[in-house]
């Protein structure tokens, strides 16, 4: 009950700091300022828990060999035009949608590469489902307006840095703002500290930045004191309250001044996170996923999670990722290691929350820099565009497809060539159909994704509530 | 050094030659670039030549009213020759006679050389304009001129001496001089030959007038550098013309394949007034053959004095700042070193270093294995500590790192592990070409094996239409966005160029153009005696084991033959593929593009100086990319030296001027300035990458090939992003990384750092004067703020830091333990602060 109470204060207390911070800025910073009144009244509303956690897999995965084809016209396409990266149909494990396809996917099949066995099993639990062709799209575009450029089409396709900020700030590298953060700005105010609102577990990205919150970047270790702020340093018991004024202190530019912003953000979310995990529950991982980076971060996540009581958290975004999966070269010998890393990673993640009882409250999806070529380039794939993509937990209408899949093949409306695919849903209705779960209202949705305004549908039905 | 001053005219004219030979610098012409000329006063003194027929020229003595010409030419059957003109002027004319000589032959001089003259003609040298001569001549019945002679200059403008005439006060009066600029000679008593020296910067120019076999003047020439440990020490070689064209017919300049090396010499100065002058021709069996030398002067009058016009004012702080930009970091002896030479000294000075090589530590360390041992990066590792921190190529070795974060190979990859040669010889191949020119550092990134394997384009294939297989485009696009031209049109500042209406930025490429220059990269892989398409997918790797560090070569079966577009270049389609043609006509497109200069030059200042450098900067960098002044596009070290020199990295910092210090630069900034050294000799030192506890960086273990941080990278809701500029370092620095830091450093600077060799970590700084200081807090933090900050901190820092010094007494448990946690508190109270963290 006092949690809850100095909660609620806090959270008014929040308000009226950002409010009153934001107004300095008056008319110059409307925007921003819309966000925290929405954020005010986002926080009269909420009373439950909810968790989005963004998995990101760096580099491109390659989704031609993630979720194959499998009907028997498809499968023979994909394996005349993938040849020496095309999967063995051995070595696949279809799936089977809870109800069947229907409209322009109707009769198509697919199988997920063995690898993936983990979320082959989420899936049939219904917990997981696959949303098609999905990418950065500025609006609705086809293959001749493509062509044409008779619609505006995002900036630096097919580029890596600049497509993993278009996933994740709707705009190229430079961009300050992404959508994990501008939901964080909405929902800080409904925690007891904002600090704890958007956690990346590996390190800086610009999905977790907003107006006003900042993505507080924690290992997968948990959060790292600093030794040297207590005890004896070097001889001296003094010395450490001298350490502190100095790594905390302005310094002589505004340089200077945000390092040590950052340390003294570091030394105050370490103080309440390292007290509330040290009584969270170990959720130690299988010893399969011992050397897993993406695993390891999954479990803070989850650690984290299962502290939320602790920490006054309402609404947390996450992030966390794994890369290398760019294969230009050697995809075959790659790309299935990577995969069973997030297969059985994500499937940890996922027994955890049910094990902590919010399955329903967490929800987990990937995103990724871009889908790759249909073609091969000898034993690898090249930078494409659309991509088909995983959400998984207990809130997500799974076992089921979403989004459009493309025509299988070369030489067709669905792809710019060498089989990148145009995408047929863009990434904003992927976030907003996130976004509306976690609590963002439909007419605000514009605020976190700004071009949602320019699809008909910002719900595509693959969440619950 | 005394001289009659009633000599006879006999007396006199064996005395002027003595004196007279400065070797001009006609030929310097053909072996140092001639830079911008130095304003010289009415004083004449130095080396005069025609740039027009480079090969023969005049020098110039002026003592007292004297002024004594040496004219270095040719004789009638084209050998060396010189002769001399004694003269008082007149106006603008000094007219006399001229004179040529015999004497003892030079492989029997090992005192006097017994000089006598002749008189041939009469001569004279007129001032023309300013910085202009001509000489005539009447002899026998040839009577000619050769008008605008020109001062000879080697070196930057700032380090061309003036000369002037001083009134002699004392024997030794000019024994404080450290530009050695003057005719040299064995004194008095073993007169007749002698060297006339040119002293630039760091260079040396000698004429060196003797006698050959028959008796007949003669002369040689020396081109040496100046020691920089020792500087009153210079080595270099001994050169030679022969076949040059008789003076009355020369029209045009000697070519370059008539000049030979003949020696090798050291000058060794004991002050501004003697020294020894030693030497080896081989040709004339002398070995090291040492003779006296002091310098010339007519007793009473008023002599030459030759010194820099500019005198050299670095304070150490300054120094210690410029090193911390071009180098790993300050050294106490570094910043005394620059202090003393200047900036541009010192740059002449590290581009002449030989270059610290990490292939062989990386080989040694392969070779303590037996034969086939996957031994991975752990060479690799040690060489990279080693070499980054104790390297006397200083700036090699820091340029060759900001590099290796544009032309990004990391060992976060399937690279790591499996060669262990290769990434050296990667990071070797950068050192060389970070002085070289750019065009080759494309040409030697392309062509490498680590660079083909980390982005694919090794055993890439042409496209298969039947198939449908593509070029692999992995390469083609990362050098254009990360390592040329990047990805908007730039104007020479570095802005983008936008679309007049649209105010849109201007794309560089299209994906067309990735997909027309994957085409190219098409048939290149691993080196080998043969070009078999076993070989190049990878196979009888046992007939090339070197094959990781040689270039890669052309499997012309294998490259695309199609028609290939890209940046408006067309290579039509071909009957018989041309791999490497195809490369170099990209290459060449890439180097000439006009965004490489602005997209180089602005990365470069971002990894050594600067995050946010102004477009005037960018502009200025950009320019000296464009044209070194001498008409070539893309000389690094112009680069460099316009990146370091630039005002707006040598005025007092600006607010938005400098750079977060990478993390693991810090480290190393810390083995540098308390001259670290590896017990074992190796530096036994694996990778930092880990944040929570480490460094968040290791040398050449970039995430990705878009480096471990972003150029334009804005840290979410700061300051910095309020102020419209980037922090790019700051993407490494999190509530997880700083304090990984501060801790990592604790235990550095406390205990060392490396393998646990006899429980000691490897690596342990000296800390011995510091520890000296230790008594005095303020004494202290001064050292160690001038070798890590460059005394930049601010005052409330600084007074933190005194604070906490000054709360360890002295005496409580031993003096030593008292000592040493001092230091320790003064470095790490230093290292963990923002001012430092910052490099202004």
């Amino acid at each position: 009950m006092t949690t809850i109470i100095r909660s609620i204060n806090q959270s008014r207390r929040e308000f009226l700091r950002t409010a009153g911070k934001l107004s300095v800025a008056g008319t110059a910073a409307p925007f921003a300022l819309n966000l925290a009144t929405i954020g005010a009244a986002a926080a009269q509303t909420a009373t439950d828990y909810k968790a989005l956690v963004c998995l990101f897999l760096y580099g491109a995965n390659d989704h031609n060999n993630t979720v194959i084809p499998f009907d028997t016209a498809s499968f023979a396409t994909y394996t005349t035009t993938r040849t020496a990266i095309a999967r063995l149909s051995s070595d696949l494990l279809p799936l089977t949608p809870s109800t069947p396809l229907t409209g322009s996917n109707a009769g198509r099949q697919f199988a997920l590469p063995k690898e993936l066995s983990g979320l082959k099993t989420i899936w049939d639990l219904g917990k997981l489902a696959i949303l098609a062709n999905v990418g950065p799209l500025i609006v609705p575009t086809t293959k001749i307006q493509y062509n044409a450029l008779t619609v505006p089409i995002p900036a630096k396709l097919f580029s890596h840095n600049d497509q993993q900020s278009v996933w994740q700030a709707s705009s190229p590298e430079g961009a300050r703002v992404g959508w994990g953060g501008r939901i964080g700005d909405l929902m800080s105010s409904q925690n007891a500290s904002s600090i704890f609102t958007c956690n990346s577990v590996t390190g800086s990205a610009v999905f977790l930045s907003g107006q006003t919150t900042i993505g507080y970047q924690v290992s997968a270790a948990g959060s790292t004191p600093i030794s040297a702020l207590s005890g004896n340093l070097f001889g001296s018991t003094s010395a450490p309250a001298n350490f502190r004024s100095i790594i905390t202190g302005g310094g002589s530019n505004i340089f200077t001044q945000d390092l040590a912003d950052t340390t003294q953000r570091s030394i105050d979310a370490n103080v309440t996170l390292s007290a509330a995990l040290a009584n969270a529950p170990d959720l130690p991982l299988p010893a399969a996923l011992a050397n897993s980076s993406v695993a390891a971060q999954l479990r803070l996540v989850a650690r984290m999670i299962a502290a939320r009581g602790t920490l006054g958290a309402k609404r947390q975004v996450f992030l966390v990722s794994l890369g290398g999966w760019d294969t230009h070269d050697g995809q075959l010998l790659l790309q299935p290691a990577l995969h069973t890393q997030i297969g059985e990673a994500m499937a940890y993640f996922h027994n955890a929350t049910v094990g902590l009882g919010v399955a329903d409250n967490v929800t987990t999806f990937t995103g990724s820099d871009f889908g790759r070529t249909l073609t091969t380039n000898g034993n690898g794939s090249d930078h494409g565009w659309g991509s088909h993509h995983f959400i998984m937990g207990g809130a997500v209408k799974g076992q089921q497809y979403y989004g459009t899949f493309p025509i299988m093949g070369l030489n067709n409306n669905d792809e710019v060539g060498s089989g990148r695919l145009l995408p047929t849903t863009s990434v904003e209705q992927y976030g907003a159909t996130l976004a509306r779960w976690f609590g963002v209202s439909d007419t605000n949705m514009r605020l976190v994704l700004p071009n949602i305004g320019n699809f008909s549908n910002a719900n595509l039905g693959f969440m619950n509530g | 050094m005394t001289t009659t001053s009633n000599a006879s005219s006999a007396q006199a004219k064996r005395g002027l030659l003595h004196f007279l030979t400065r070797s001009f610098g006609a030929f310097l012409l053909t072996i140092f670039s001639v830079g911008a000329f130095a304003q010289t006063t009415a004083n004449l003194v130095g080396f005069w030549y025609k740039p027009s027929e480079a090969g023969w020229g005049l020098s110039i003595q002026q003592q007292g009213a004297r002024t004594f010409a040496v004219w270095f030419t040719y004789d009638l059957q084209g050998a060396t020759t010189f002769n001399t003109l004694d003269c008082a002027f007149t106006g603008s004319i000094c007219a006399g006679d001229l004179y040529t000589y015999t004497g003892t032959p030079l492989a029997q001089i090992t005192a006097g050389a017994n000089a006598q003259p002749t008189k041939i003609g009469t001569g004279s040298i007129a001032t023309t304009a300013t910085n202009r001569l001509s000489l005539s001549y009447s002899i026998g019945n040839l009577v000619q001129t050769k008008d605008n002679l020109e001062p000879q200059v080697f070196a930057a403008a700032d380090q061309v001496p003036v000369c002037a005439l001083q009134t002699a006060t004392g024997s030794n009066f000019r024994a404080g001089l450290t530009n050695y600029t003057d005719h040299w000679w064995g004194g008095i008593s073993a007169s007749g030959w002698g060297v006339q020296i040119s002293h630039q910067g760091l260079q040396v120019f000698g004429g060196w007038y003797s006698y050959n076999a028959a008796g007949r003047a003669t002369w040689l020439t020396l081109q040496g550098t100046q020691d920089t440990a020792n500087p009153k020490r210079f080595t270099g070689s001994i050169l030679q013309i022969s076949a040059g064209t008789p003076y009355p017919q020369i029209t045009g300049s000697i070519p370059s394949s008539a000049i030979s090396q003949v020696g090798t010499f050291e000058l060794n100065f004991t002050n501004g007034e003697i020294g020894r002058f030693t030497y080896t021709l081989p040709l004339s069996n002398i070995v090291n053959r040492s003779l006296p030398l002091e310098r010339f002067a007519i007793a009473g009058g008023a002599v030459n004095v030759c010194a820099l016009a500019k005198p050299v004012a670095v304070s150490v702080q300054a120094a210690s700042r410029f090193l911390g930009q071009a180098t790993f970091g300050a050294k106490m002896a570094d910043i005394d070193a620059l202090a003393t030479l200047g900036y541009e000294t010192w740059l002449t000075s590290q581009f002449a270093k030989p270059q610290t090589l990490h292939l062989p530590v990386a080989t040694a360390y392969l070779n303590t294995f037996a034969a086939g041992t996957q031994v991975g990066q752990v060479g690799f590792n040690w060489s990279m500590w080693k070499n980054f921190s104790t390297g006397d190529d200083a700036l090699r070795q820091r340029v060759a790192f900001a590099l290796s974060e544009i032309f990004v190979v990391s060992m976060n990859s399937n690279i790591a592990g499996t060669y262990p040669r290769g990434p050296a010889h990667y990071l070797d191949t950068l050192g060389l070409h970070a002085f070289g020119n750019y065009r080759d550092l494309l040409d030697a990134v392309t062509y490498s094996p680590m660079m083909g394997l980390y982005l694919t384009h090794l055993r890439n294939q042409k496209e298969n239409t039947t198939t449908g297989a593509t070029p692999d485009e992995n390469y083609a696009r990362e050098v254009m966005q990360l390592m040329s031209i990047g990805l908007y049109q730039l104007n020479l500042d570095g802005t983008q160029k936008v679309e007049p209406f649209s105010g849109r930025p201007i794309e560089t490429y299209t994906n067309a153009d990735v997909s027309g220059l994957a085409k190219v990269m098409t048939g290149l892989s691993w080196a080998g005696p043969d070009t078999s398409s076993t070989r190049f997918v990878g196979g009888n790797a046992a007939t090339e084991p070197d094959r990781e560090i040689k270039p890669m070569q052309a499997y012309d079966q294998f490259h695309s033959t199609s028609q290939k577009q890209f940046l408006g270049v067309t290579i039509p389609a071909q009957t018989l593929a041309t791999t490497n043609a195809d490369v170099k006509l990209a290459l060449d497109t890439l180097f000439k593009h006009p965004n490489v200069g602005p997209f180089i030059g602005q990365l470069l200042i971002q990894r050594l100086v600067s995050s946010n450098p102004s477009p005037a900067y960018v502009s200025r960098v950009a320019t000296a990319f464009n044209n070194n002044g001498s008409g070539v596009r893309g000389d690094m070290k112009a680069v460099i030296r316009a990146i370091l020199l630039d005002p707006e990295a040598r005025d007092a910092p600006n607010a938005n001027g400098g750079k977060l210090r990478e993390p693991a630069i810090r480290l190393i900034n810390w083995m540098r300035a308390f001259n670290a050294k590896s017990t074992d000799g190796r530096f036994l030192l694996g990778t930092t990458n880990d944040p929570a506890t480490q460094l968040s960086q290791t040398p050449m273990y970039a995430p990705t090939v878009f480096n471990f941080f972003r150029p334009g990278y804005v840290p979410s809701n700061s300051k910095v992003g309020t102020a419209g500029l980037v922090a790019p370092e700051a993407q490494i620095i999190n509530e997880t990384s700083a304090p990984g830091y501060l801790n990592f450093m604790r235990g550095v600077v406390n205990a060392g750092i490396g393998n646990r060799v006899n429980n000691v970590l490897d690596i342990q700084a000296d800390y011995t004067a510091e520890l000296a200081l230790a008594g005095n807090p303020d004494a202290l933090l001064d050292r160690v703020s001038l070798l890590l900050a460059a005394g930049d901190i601010s005052a409330t820092a600084r007074a933190a830091m005194r604070t906490a010094i000054a709360s360890v007494p002295i005496g409580t448990t031993t003096a030593a333990a008292d000592q040493r946690n001092r230091v320790n508190l003064a470095i790490f109270l230093m290292m963990a602060s923002p001012d430092y963290i910052f490099q202004k």
